[in-house]
């Protein structure tokens, strides 16, 4: 599914050419993958302004890694596993305080293609609808796996970030696929 | 796999989707697919359902990220507005080599004590307050030690175990998840009772903290 999940091309930002240090490589980083970490958060059940604050945190912490000389060789695994750390983090200490409301998941403004007539248009949202809801009642196993896949990862990169074996993420992804399925059809 | 009476499992079908199979077994699944349409039409179904999935998690509401990357940006980058000038650094050296040589002289004189006393353990304590007991953070996830730890060993290149961690040697090292209220009612032995847990491995291959995530 190369083609499915593949990434923007960052080499043709031309700012980032010639310069090799951490905070370069940060912004390299946080310009490819915050997007798919505030997805991966908000389907965590963190609140996007909590996901905004994360996500910062991430990308300090990521500095400070390469300033540390800490290793580099699935930095990407490395952000997630941090991200979902801190999203469990601020979710035990909002539960303690009782205080911080989980909005879940909500959609974006569906764009308007034009090839959908407008009924097609209103099946295809309820569809999507349905798929994000039953996404957020997944075990939490399959939902971490699911969405991450869906986010381009491999699944030793899964693995890493969930710290999981390989093996029980394709088995999280095949249930949680097996489970969504039945929840569309 | 016998490819001509088997179908292929639904696993496999995914790991070929996701260029997850080693090159033997892809070809294997790749002979298959020539010879069986009810396993092409599964391989389309599962591909076309993996792009919804994918639509359905890409469709999520983004919240606005356009002051992140600027904030995140000034964060990182050294302010020269507080870099100290030459002067101001001379003077402070000035000063730091005197404390510093008034400080190593009063270690040198100084009697010397056991400064490493071990903590005492009571059933009750949660996280120990000494600092030999400070709380581990590696990744963002935090960790309470383990007092036997060597706690000279890096964490720079941790290895985290996630398993079952039985109570009681949760409490032999100090961590009391909470007051027990209810031993009279309680069903499991308090022996048999464990908890999930991240255990971060240190580099002599011996615990160097847990987090404990059973209650979550």
């Amino acid at each position: 599914m190369g083609n499915l999940f593949a990434l923007p091309n960052i080499a043709a930002n031309a700012d980032y050419l010639e310069d090799t240090s951490p905070l370069r490589l940060v912004m390299e980083y946080y310009d490819r993958e915050h997007a798919p970490l505030v997805r991966y958060l908000c389907f965590l059940n963190v609140n996007p302004e909590t996901a905004k604050e994360i996500v910062q945190d991430c990308f300090v912490k990521l500095h400070e890694h390469l300033e540390g000389k800490g290793d580099t060789t699935n930095l990407r695994a490395w952000l997630y596993r941090v991200a979902h750390n801190l999203a469990r983090n601020s979710q035990l200490s909002a539960r303690a305080r009782k205080t911080e409301s989980l909005t879940g998941v909500t959609p974006q403004k569906e764009a308007a293609s034009s090839d959908l007539s407008a009924e097609e248009r209103l099946l295809e949202a309820e569809r999507m609808r349905l798929l994000r809801e039953g996404i957020t009642r997944l075990p939490e196993a399959q939902k971490q796996a699911l969405v991450l896949r869906s986010q381009g990862l491999k699944y030793r990169e899964i693995a890493q970030a969930l710290g999981l074996s390989t093996s029980t993420v394709a088995e999280n992804i095949q249930r949680g696929m097996d489970a969504l399925k039945k929840i569309v059809a | 796999m016998n490819t001509q009476i088997n179908h292929l499992s639904q696993d496999l079908i995914l790991r070929m989707l996701d260029d997850e199979l080693p090159t033997a077994a892809r070809l294997e699944c790749e002979n298959h697919l020539a010879a069986c349409e009810p396993c092409r039409q599964e391989v389309a179904s599962l591909h076309d359902f993996s792009l919804q999935i994918e639509s359905a998690v890409h469709s999520t509401e983004m919240p606005d990220m356009s002051a992140v990357r600027q904030e995140l940006q000034m964060r990182l980058e050294p302010s020269p507005a507080s870099a100290p000038n030459p002067g101001k650094i001379m003077r402070r050296f000035g000063w730091g080599m005197g404390i510093a040589a008034t400080l190593a002289f009063g270690i040198l004189l100084a009697p010397r004590h056991d400064l490493s006393p071990q903590p005492e353990l009571t059933a009750e304590t949660q996280v120990s307050s000494s600092p030999q007991t400070a709380a581990i953070e590696v990744d963002g996830e935090t960790f309470s030690p383990v007092p036997y730890s060597n706690s000279d060993l890096s964490t720079a290149a941790p290895h985290i175990v996630q398993m079952q961690v039985p109570v009681s040697s949760l409490a032999d090292i100090g961590i009391v998840l909470e007051p027990v209220t209810n031993r009279a009612s309680d069903t499991v032995p308090e022996a048999e009772r464990s908890v999930l847990a991240d255990v971060l491995v240190g580099a002599d291959g011996q615990p160097r903290g847990v987090h404990v995530l059973g209650f979550e």
